[in-house]
């Protein structure tokens, strides 16, 4: 079927499609809609549930072009304020056309997107859960800039659903990405990144080894009002960190970091007191407020609310206005902890042989064996002329 | 200071003098020294301290450098340390050169001595025959190439540059007689030179160096020269802050030979530093095997039997008399701080001393009374909390406070628990790293990195 978009109005457009829609391929209708969407955008909607509906193979046999109607529908849902409804319609798609259960498509972050738009963030969790790391880029079409959109867009719904380690890692994934120049992404999700690394305490903030240099360099110079806050934070300096809070309130707000900043906070002051039991066994109420800097009858409650959370073990004597700090008492002397220790056990088993799998590949792979051929000659070489 | 046994009477006199005396503050001594401030104890007064007394130990070069130093730090016996610096400079140096310049700050206070100008012309008319003969030597004896004899003269360059107070061109012409050493005699003599050269100029580090090349001659003879080169080695690691190598030194001094090395220190004075430089480097069973009992103490103990308060503390210590340990030092802090090497050092040696007795303290008792400690050790019940939490914190001693009762507890960390959170916490580790490095890999292989994109 002929058509001359450059001379068509949206109407006749519009006609065209409808009575394409039941004449051609599916995959030849999604071409045409990708060109004719360029001008017209709001087709997409009226289109869009039939398109998900045709088979898979379809979907796939047009495969870009249905990828881009697809970031576009995501787009304008989230423009026109209705994510909600877009929703269904991308999961069918991305179930068609994902080819592994596991495989990161370029809808998964699109999906992200609406989900975060429309706040419900436990169907993104479902989606999140299944754990999509398995990267083909070229069958699924996938661009780097997609892979960055996931992480960031996983690591937000992780933090709203206070998952904080989880959501560390989708950020650190993103901070990570193999790069040589700099990208937006990745500079708002450094500062996630070492916000969160303040709140999963066992993590670094440092960029880890493996981290391209371009980022390890520039980036933590860029974000310098988070990097500020995270060494105050590390050093338990309540004022310098409540200074830098005062000092960048503006930035954080921008970004929209604040609400992090603020737990950050919290958090300080449990990680002062814990610093306090690895000496005394009990503190009086004076002393707490002395070092959390904070009202006398302010004390019981804030030392209430870490032993209820559970981040503390202690008991409150009011009688005597002390705390008495109890141990520890997780005792590893059970089948639980050495369940714990052979699920570790197995899962770095697991690792390794990934990672000998990997290593046979590369090993077997045409380019390496040529390189090293290359190599070895040019060592018989030097040492054949020195001998 | 240290006075001989004879004096001792003198001594306890001097002290129970300052101490009826409890109204001057503390803390003048913030002169010329940059920013070492020493607390002494509330009722010390300089008013009552001989220093004829003190510096009877002394003779030379060593009296005079004393002097000096105690004129820059303690205002109040500043006029009687000048006015005897002079009269030293005058009888036994030809440094004209100092001589005025103590005059000047003498002139400052109200005394009545005049500069004797006749004195300083004479001598430097002197001194300036004096080098010219030295250099005409020198030169003839450079013609004739006569080696001992330029080794020699130089030599006496050195020494007349040093009587002068000129110690730069000593050490440079002592480094030029080197040059000419040929016999082991020859090449001590010439480390020694400059050694103690050093040692005025109080470049520690090349005092070292010199005293270990000398102990590298083989068949070095002078034990005299030896013993002074041990000791300026010994005192330059104390200055250096290198305790535990200066203590390992001082004990080895030999005492047979302490007579030749007074123009140096006095046996007083090797046995307070030595026992010092040992109370804060070494723990309590080094103390005990080095210093007081068995074969290697021999003969440092003759040391401590000159100065019986050293004894006593050190015994203490060893015995853990606290109190009374506590007692000496502070005893002694006034007449520490006007020493010219203990000075800048004193406050971290007793400060590590006070540290050790309180780990050493806390390390015998399963639960111990914090009040009872504070006592022992001279302090309020708060300040001793914050040392030890100080200490805990830093993991010295293991322990737990119970604040509220105000009891020590110890405190055995279970290691199989330990043991259990580390290993999880490394497989926690290895797995989120080698997950990390692996999907790194895998974009990389894929070519997806961020880029500008070649359209």
């Amino acid at each position: 079927m002929d058509f001359d978009l450059s001379t068509a109005n949206e109407d006749s457009c519009l006609s065209f499609l409808i009575a394409a829609k039941n004449q051609i391929r599916p995959s030849d209708f999604i071409r045409y809609l990708a060109r004719i969407s360029q001008r017209f955008d709001r087709f997409i909607n009226i289109f869009m549930e039939d398109i998900c509906n045709a088979p898979s193979e379809e979907l796939r046999g047009a495969q870009q072009e249905f990828l881009v109607i697809c970031r576009r529908y995501s787009n304008i849902s989230c423009v026109n304020n209705n994510p909600l409804i877009a929703i269904k319609p991308i999961y069918t798609a991305l179930i068609k056309i994902r080819r592994t259960s596991d495989s990161l498509t370029p809808l998964h972050p699109c999906l992200l997107q609406l989900c975060l738009a429309a706040k419900t963030y436990e169907f993104a969790h479902q989606l999140l859960e299944e754990e999509t790391f398995n990267i083909k880029a070229s069958k699924n079409s996938l661009n780097i800039e997609d892979y960055l959109k996931f992480c960031y867009y996983g690591g937000l719904i992780y933090a709203g659903l206070k998952n904080y380690q989880k959501s560390f890692l989708f950020f650190s994934n993103a901070v990570t990405a193999p790069a040589t120049i700099i990208s937006a992404i990745v500079v708002e999700s450094y500062k996630k990144f070492v916000l969160l690394s303040l709140l999963c305490s066992n993590s670094s903030y440092q960029c880890p080894k493996f981290t391209s240099t371009v980022v390890c360099r520039t980036i933590p110079q860029i974000a310098s009002a988070y990097t500020e806050f995270a060494n105050a934070y590390r050093d338990n300096s309540a004022e310098r960190m409540n200074e830098c809070v005062a000092k960048h309130l503006e930035i954080y707000k921008k970004d929209n970091n604040f609400g992090l900043i603020k737990q950050c906070t919290k958090r300080l002051n449990l990680r002062l007191i814990k610093k306090k039991t690895e000496i005394f066994l009990t503190l009086s109420f004076t002393q707490i407020a002395e070092t959390l800097k904070i009202n006398v009858d302010q004390v019981e409650s804030v030392i209430l609310q870490m032993i209820v959370s559970g981040d503390l073990h202690a008991t409150i004597d009011q009688n005597q206005q002390i705390i008495n700090f109890s141990a520890d008492s997780r005792d590893y002397n059970n089948t639980e902890s050495s369940r714990e220790l052979e699920n570790r056990i197995r899962k770095a088993i697991q690792i390794t042989e990934k990672m000998q799998q990997l290593d046979v590949k590369i090993r077997l792979d045409k380019r390496y064996i040529g390189k090293q051929i290359l190599q070895e000659n040019t060592d018989w070489g030097k040492t054949a002329r020195n001998n | 200071i240290l006075l001989n046994n004879n004096n001792n009477n003198l001594n306890n006199n001097n002290n129970e003098n300052n101490n009826a005396n409890a109204n001057n503050s503390n803390n003048a001594n913030n002169a010329n020294n940059a920013n070492i401030t020493i607390t002494l104890p509330e009722s010390v007064n300089y008013a009552d301290f001989n220093i004829d007394q003190y510096l009877a130990n002394y003779s030379g070069v060593s009296k005079i450098n004393r002097l000096i130093y105690i004129s820059e730090n303690e205002n109040r016996l500043k006029n009687a340390a000048l006015e005897r610096a002079i009269f030293e400079i005058k009888s036994k140096t030809n440094n004209t050169s100092l001589y005025q310049q103590l005059f000047t700050k003498l002139s400052n206070s109200t005394t009545n001595n005049t500069l004797d100008q006749t004195w300083i012309d004479i001598t430097d008319r002197r001194c300036i025959t004096t080098l010219d003969k030295l250099e005409n030597e020198l030169a003839v004896h450079k013609i004739n190439l006569l080696k001992e004899n330029i080794r020699a003269t130089h030599s006496e360059i050195g020494d007349y540059y040093y009587s002068r107070g000129d110690l730069e061109n000593s050490l440079k012409a002592y480094a030029r007689s080197r040059d000419f050493c040929v016999n082991p005699q020859h090449n001590l003599l010439m480390c020694y030179n400059v050694a103690r050269v050093n040692f005025e100029l109080r470049t520690f580090n090349q005092t070292i160096n010199f005293v270990s090349k000398a102990e590298q001659i083989a068949d070095a003879k002078d034990k005299s020269i030896i013993t002074k080169l041990a000791v300026l080695d010994a005192i330059s690691h104390l200055a250096l802050r290198k305790f535990t190598l200066a203590a390992d030194k001082f004990v080895k001094i030999p005492i047979e030979n302490s007579s030749l090395f007074t123009e140096i220190v006095s046996i007083n004075e090797v046995c307070v530093y030595g026992t010092l430089s040992a109370l804060a480097a070494y723990d309590r069973l080094q103390i005990k095997r080095k210093l007081l009992e068995g074969e290697a103490s021999k003969n440092f103990r003759n040391f401590l039997e000159q100065v019986p308060d050293m004894l006593e503390l050190i015994t203490c210590f060893c015995d853990s008399k606290y109190s009374r340990c506590l007692d000496i030092l502070n005893k002694y802090k006034p007449e520490f701080a006007l020493d010219l090497y203990l000075r800048e050092h004193i406050e971290s040696i007793y400060q590590s001393i006070r540290t050790k007795s309180i780990v050493q303290y806390c390390s015998t008792f399963n639960a111990l009374d914090i009040r009872k400690m504070a006592i022992i050790f001279q302090t309020t019940p708060e300040n001793i909390e914050k040392e030890i939490v100080d200490q805990i914190s830093k993991n010295v001693i293991r322990a737990r406070i119970d604040s509220h009762a105000k009891i020590l507890y110890t405190f055995n960390e279970d290691g199989r628990n330990l043991m259990y959170q580390s290993t999880l916490k490394t497989g926690e580790n290895f797995e989120r790293e080698t997950n990390g490095l692996l999907l790194r890999m895998n974009l990389v292989m894929q070519n997806l990195s961020i880029k500008i994109e070649k359209s």
